[in-house]
C-alpha cells in the first residue's frame, strides 16, 4: 500500500549508468543460461495485497553436464525456494517451489529470485516472478487523517470502506491499533451490506510530533484478509508548525531555494519563540509575524553549501513552552547536466476519513 | 497516472453456447462487449455482475482481463496503442436464464481501479430452436 501520508514532492534524478549490476555479483551476459524455467500458473501472479503464495516452475537443465541447486533466495525482501530433485542431469526436468508473501504496494511489480548452482560457467541464473497486486478493499487508498492535534483535543474520523469480493462484509476485530485511539464498526449510511463505516476516535494525545499508526481489522474474505488503514496526526502541546516535514524536491546546483514554516498558537497568546536551529549550514531562517498568534519563518536553501543534499531537522524552541517543534527537512541537490523530473504529489490519491474535532474546539 | 480511457460502449449480448436442459429451452450465455480508446496506464478489467441493480455487485472475473498492449516500436518511436480496443466477455458462471446487472472497472497499472459504467442490464435471451 502507499504508505506516504505527507504532502511530500518526490523528484527524481534521472542518469544513465552503465554496467551497473544493482551491487550482486552476476556472469557476464554473454554467458548462456544452463538452467530454462517456466511458470506452471498463469503470469503475472495476480494477488491481493499481503497475500502469501506457493508459486511453481519448471526447471530444465539445457547444459551439457549435470548441476546442482544449492539454494534459492530473493534478491530483495521475504521468501524462500527449493528445488526438488536437488541435481539435475542433462536434458532432465526438475520442479521449483517459491514461497513468498506479496508487498502492500498496488500494482505491478517483480521479485527476482537467485538460483545458485555449482554450474562454474554460470553459478548464479535468475528467475523472475512478476505480479498484480490489487486491494481487497475499496478505497484502494485511505488514511484516518486527523491533522494538527494539541494537548486535550480530540478527533473523529469516518471512514466508509467496502468490498465485492463477498455479498457482506464483516470486520469481526481489531486485530491492532494505537493505544491512543477507540475503532468502532458501524453499519453504511448507504445501507448496503458490502460496506461498513469505520469510525476512530482519539482518547489522549500521543507523544508530540509526527505520529505513523494502522488500524488493522479481521475481515470475513478468503484467508481473512485484514484491513489495514493507515493512521496520520501531528501532536502539539502550545504551537503547531505546518508544513510538517518539509520536502524542497529538487534544487538545481549553485540555486537557492525557498520556503517557508508558519508557527501558531494554540488559544490567545503571541507566539514566544526563544531560539531557531536549522541543523545545517546551507539553511537560513527568517521569522516574520503574520498576524496575532502566528510567525512565518521565511526559509532559505543555499545549494552550494550542501552539495549531495539536505537532510536536517529543523529545532523550534519557545521561551512558555519546554516542549520544541521538530521539523524534518530534506532537498535534494541535482547536479548540472543532470536531468531532474518532479514526480508530483503522491498524496493525492488518498481517500481521506472525513474528520471532526471533539471538545475543546480549537 | 493516466485515466483518458473512454467507454465507447458496452453491451451484454448473447451467443450460442448454453441451454436450461432441465426446462427443454435454450439460453444464450451473456456475452459482454465493450470498446475502450487511449488506454495508457490501464491494466485490464474487472467484471461485477448482481442478481438486482442495487447490488451487491460480485466479481465475476478472477484473473483481470488484461488490457490490449501497444505494441513494442522497432525504430524507437514511442510505441502507439490501437485507435479502439475492443473486448469481449462470456460470463460462462451465469445462470443464462436470469436477468443480471453488469459492471465494468478498469484497474491502473498502480492497482487503483475506476468504474467504468453504470450497471447495465441484460435479459435472458432464447436460442432459436433447432
Amino acid at each position: 500500500m502507499f504508505r506516504n501520508p505527507f504532502n511530500m514532492n518526490f523528484c527524481v534524478a534521472v542518469s544513465v549508468l552503465v554496467g551497473m549490476t544493482m551491487g550482486v555479483p552476476v556472469h557476464a551476459a554473454s554467458s548462456p543460461a544452463a538452467l530454462e524455467f517456466t511458470a506452471e500458473q498463469e503470469m503475472p501472479a495476480e494477488v491481493y495485497q499481503g497475500d502469501r503464495e506457493r508459486l511453481h516452475f519448471t526447471v530444465r537443465n539445457v547444459a551439457d553436464h549435470s548441476i546442482t541447486i544449492d539454494r534459492i533466495f530473493p534478491r530483495k525482501g521475504g521468501g524462500s525456494g527449493s528445488a526438488t530433485p536437488g541435481t539435475l542431469a542433462p536434458g532432465s526436468v526438475g520442479k521449483i517451489e517459491l514461497d513468498l508473501t506479496f508487498p502492500e504496494a498496488l500494482g505491478a511489480g517483480q521479485v527476482n529470485f537467485l538460483v545458485k548452482t555449482n554450474n562454474p560457467d554460470k553459478p548464479t541464473e535468475m528467475l523472475g516472478v512478476s505480479y498484480f497486486v490489487q486491494s481487497a478493499f475499496s478505497p484502494e487508498l485511505r488514511l484516518f487523517d486527523f491533522g494538527n492535534l494539541h494537548t486535550g483535543q480530540r478527533a473523529r474520523s469516518t471512514l466508509e470502506v467496502s468490498t465485492r469480493l463477498v455479498p457482506e462484509l464483516k470486520l469481526e476485530k481489531v486485530i491492532s491499533k494505537p493505544d491512543w485511539l477507540d475503532v468502532e464498526i458501524k453499519p453504511s449510511a448507504s445501507g448496503s451490506g458490502q460496506s461498513k463505516r469505520v469510525v476512530a476516535t482519539t482518547t489522549s494525545l500521543p507523544p508530540v510530533g509526527i505520529v505513523n499508526s494502522e488500524v488493522v481489522l479481521k475481515s470475513n474474505l478468503d484467508r481473512d484478509r485484514p484491513l489495514r488503514i493507515p493512521v496520520l496526526l501531528r501532536a502539539f502541546s502550545k504551537y503547531a508548525i505546518a508544513p510538517l516535514p518539509l520536502s524542497l524536491g529538487g534544487v538545481d546546483e549553485g540555486m537557492d531555494k525557498h520556503s517557508k514554516l508558519r508557527i501558531t498558537r494554540f488559544g490567545k497568546g503571541d507566539v514566544l519563540i526563544d531560539s531557531v536551529e536549522t541543523g545545517s549550514p546551507a539553511l537560513r531562517a527568517e521569522r516574520v509575524s503574520c498576524g496575532s498568534g502566528c510567525v512565518d519563518l521565511m526559509l532559505t536553501f543555499d545549494s552550494m553549501k550542501a552539495r549531495g543534499g539536505l537532510r536536517t531537522v529543523l529545532k523550534v524552541s519557545f521561551k512558555d513552552d519546554t516542549q520544541p517543534l521538530l521539523v524534518p527537512i530534506d532537498a535534494l541537490v541535482v547536479p548540472i547536466g543532470v536531468k531532474s523530473i518532479e514526480l508530483g504529489d503522491l498524496d493525492t490519491l488518498t481517500v481521506r476519513g472525513k474528520t471532526e474535532m471533539l471538545e475543546p474546539s480549537p | 497516472m493516466k485515466w483518458l480511457l473512454v467507454m465507447a460502449w458496452l453491451a451484454a449480448l448473447g451467443t450460442a453456447s448454453a441451454k436450461d436442459a432441465d426446462v427443454g429451452i435454450r439460453h444464450a450465455t451473456p456475452v459482454l462487449h465493450w470498446t475502450s480508446k487511449d488506454e495508457k496506464g490501464v491494466y485490464g478489467y474487472i467484471i461485477y455482475r448482481s442478481a438486482s441493480a442495487d447490488g451487491p455487485f460480485l466479481r465475476v472475473n478472477k484473473r483481470i482481463v488484461p488490457a490490449v498492449r501497444p505494441k513494442p516500436s522497432v525504430s524507437g518511436e514511442a510505441a502507439k496503442l490501437p485507435a479502439d480496443s475492443r473486448y469481449e466477455y462470456e460470463d460462462s458462471s451465469a445462470n443464462p436464464a436470469k436477468t443480471y446487472y453488469y459492471s465494468i472497472d478498469a484497474v491502473s497499472r498502480t492497482g487503483l481501479s475506476k468504474q467504468l459504467t453504470r450497471p447495465i442490464r441484460r435479459e435472458p435471451r432464447l436460442l432459436p430452436s433447432n
